[in-house]
């Protein structure tokens, strides 16, 4: 379980979400997405000695591997379309064969609807080891000192860090637009040994967010470019993965009882709004405003899962612009079907984030209320930027 | 380079036969080990059917690959199993089994619809006369290579970072 191995993972699990977002031809839309995953299962089977972290890994790892085989079953098909649309043959039944067949594949690295059955078991595995440990250090009050506290340790690595994975996101996003194909990743880690790995576990939930913007990115491209002229199909199959999505992980995320389940859910949800983004395309600026909706995401789901206990009430504020913005984007072209599902959907996510809140204000814990206060002004900073940014984008 | 007539319909029918044969032998026999070696066959099978088409390279890609590596290692899987538990409750027909053939029977029958409804000649003489006349006199093998050596030279050199940490992790994970 050595540092350096758990590094390599991280760098080469990024290196393969920004050649997908930089792909130009289909081999590299399948080789990369296979480092991707292929890491990520390495990182999230990371802590052999807890069992729940091998199942999640186990099950990630299944359902990667059939995902992948029928990626490059579509890869296949993709090209023989190719073949079929030199000689004008638009109409084939091929060309629908190789657009489920992607859907599918892309699906499931984005978890839209139907494939969603793995991430909530892989956050409740990989989560459950960083929640162990936070655990046993808190029950030994005697020889812990106030200033290794955990939590204040992961809120000041927070702060310090976070604007600079805020702008290394915004890189991963950004290169789908300028194709961008490596960067350095800048992080200084605290170097006691001791709370090191704990501290690393943040860097796993790092991964929920990079897998989807990845996909996200590479879906655009896939579903604009080859898949022209039968647009009227994909608009379609989206449609139903966006309101799958949408329905099922809100609607699933107020029953669950367990915190991680339920950020897994709610980011089964997340996607659903995404997708619209992706559907709207182009000529409205939607793609413009998917990209700023995953910047929120990014920022919120970083915060969220680093601080799982530290919630606050950033999600529905700083998400609520680029939800705005992507529903508006919806309106304009007529998806109202969609928008309509999408606003049902928003203020039922809006309950289980206030559960969460009550949860906070009126806790067990008492002694977490001090680290919200001092949480709270970072947030503060961070929607600054955001909102920064989006006058950015726009303009 | 095509085969000549009779020998080309000789082992398209030899090689089918051994297919259905083999895949027959996987799904059905109960000793998970004939099973695997069953596999074996099917995977030689489809690899020699790339003969008849004339890809030679992939044709040996494929045993290599498939038969070498891939069945290899479903073998290795196979022989850590207790293979004598399987003899004393086995139930051939169940609703999972039922449900399974009626998914494969409707994909093969629309397969075969489709191969049947497309016009296979006006695409095959599309292509062909798309391509140029040079690239008749270069081989199979040096064309993949030349391909590989300039438009997908960087999926190329990807791959080989996918394989050095697929070697790591697997140290890694298996470390104690």
């Amino acid at each position: 379980m050595a540092i350096a191995e758990f590094l390599l993972f991280v760098l080469t699990t990024t290196l393969g979400g920004m050649f997908l977002c930089g792909a130009n031809d289909l081999i590299t839309i399948f080789v990369a997405p296979e480092c991707f995953s292929l890491c990520s299962y390495l990182l999230s089977g990371y802590t052999k000695k807890d069992v729940r972290s091998n199942e999640a890994t186990t099950k990630y790892l299944l359902m990667g591997g059939a995902s992948s085989s029928i990626l490059v079953h579509e890869i296949e098909l993709q090209e023989i379309v190719n073949g079929l649309i030199n000689t004008q043959m638009y109409n084939s039944p091929g060309i629908s064969i190789a657009l489920i067949f992607i859907t599918v594949g892309i699906g499931f690295k984005l978890f839209p609807g139907p494939s969603h059955q793995w991430t909530p078991d892989l956050y409740e595995g990989m989560l459950h080891s960083w929640f162990s440990s936070f655990r046993d250090y808190e029950c030994n009050r005697s020889i812990r000192r106030q200033k290794d506290h955990p939590k204040m340790i992961i809120s000041w690595l927070l702060r310090t860090n976070q604007i600079r994975w805020f702008f290394f996101s915004i890189f991963l996003t950004c290169s789908y637009g300028t194709k961008v194909e490596k960067i350095e990743k800048n992080q200084s880690f605290t170097t006691t040994d001791e709370g090191f790995l704990e501290k690393l576990r943040i860097i796993i939930a790092f991964l929920s967010v990079t897998s989807k913007v990845a996909a996200s990115a590479s879906a655009t491209r896939i579903f604009y470019i080859p898949f022209y002229f039968s647009s009227n199909e994909w608009h379609i199959l989206l449609e139903i993965l966006a309101i799958l999505s949408m329905i099922l992980g809100n609607l699933i995320a107020i029953t669950q009882t367990s915190m991680k389940r339920m950020l897994a859910y709610s980011s089964i949800g997340q996607i659903g709004y995404v997708i619209i983004g992706i559907i709207v395309g182009d000529s409205n600026g939607g793609y413009a405003s998917m990209i700023t909706y995953m910047l929120f995401y990014i920022s919120m789901n970083l915060g969220t899962f680093a601080c799982i206990v530290l919630f606050g009430g950033l999600p529905p504020l700083a998400g609520f612009f680029g939800k705005l913005h992507l529903f508006w984007c919806g309106w304009q072209v007529g998806l109202y079907f969609l928008v309509s599902i999408g606003l049902l959907t928003s203020v039922v996510s809006i309950y289980y984030y206030l559960k969460i809140i009550k949860l906070l204000m009126t806790g067990r814990n008492q002694e977490i209320t001090p680290h919200v206060r001092n949480y709270k002004r970072s947030p503060l900073r961070s929607t600054n930027s955001i909102e920064l940014s989006i006058l950015f984008f726009q303009n | 380079m095509d085969l000549p007539g009779p020998i080309h319909d000789f082992l398209l029918v030899f090689l089918g036969s051994g297919l259905i044969l083999g895949g027959l032998g996987v799904v059905l026999r109960i000793n998970p080990i004939y099973s695997a070696f069953s596999l074996g066959l099917v995977l030689v099978c489809i690899s020699l059917f790339y003969i008849l088409t004339n890809y030679h390279f992939v044709a040996t890609a494929k045993l290599l690959i498939y038969v070498g590596a891939i069945n290899v290692l479903i073998l290795f899987v196979v022989m850590f199993m207790n293979s004598s538990e399987y003899y004393k409750d086995f139930n051939p027909w169940t609703i999972g089994n039922g449900l399974t053939s009626l998914v494969c029977t409707s994909i093969l029958v629309s397969l075969i619809s489709t191969i049947l409804d497309t016009s296979w000649y006006g695409i095959i003489w599309t292509t062909r006369s798309n391509q140029i006349i040079e690239q008749d006199l270069i081989g199979n093998s040096q064309q993949i290579g030349i391909h590989l050596a300039t438009d997908f030279f960087l999926p190329f050199e990807f791959i080989s970072i996918i394989l050095l940490v697929a070697l790591i992790g697997a140290i890694d994970v298996t470390l104690q």
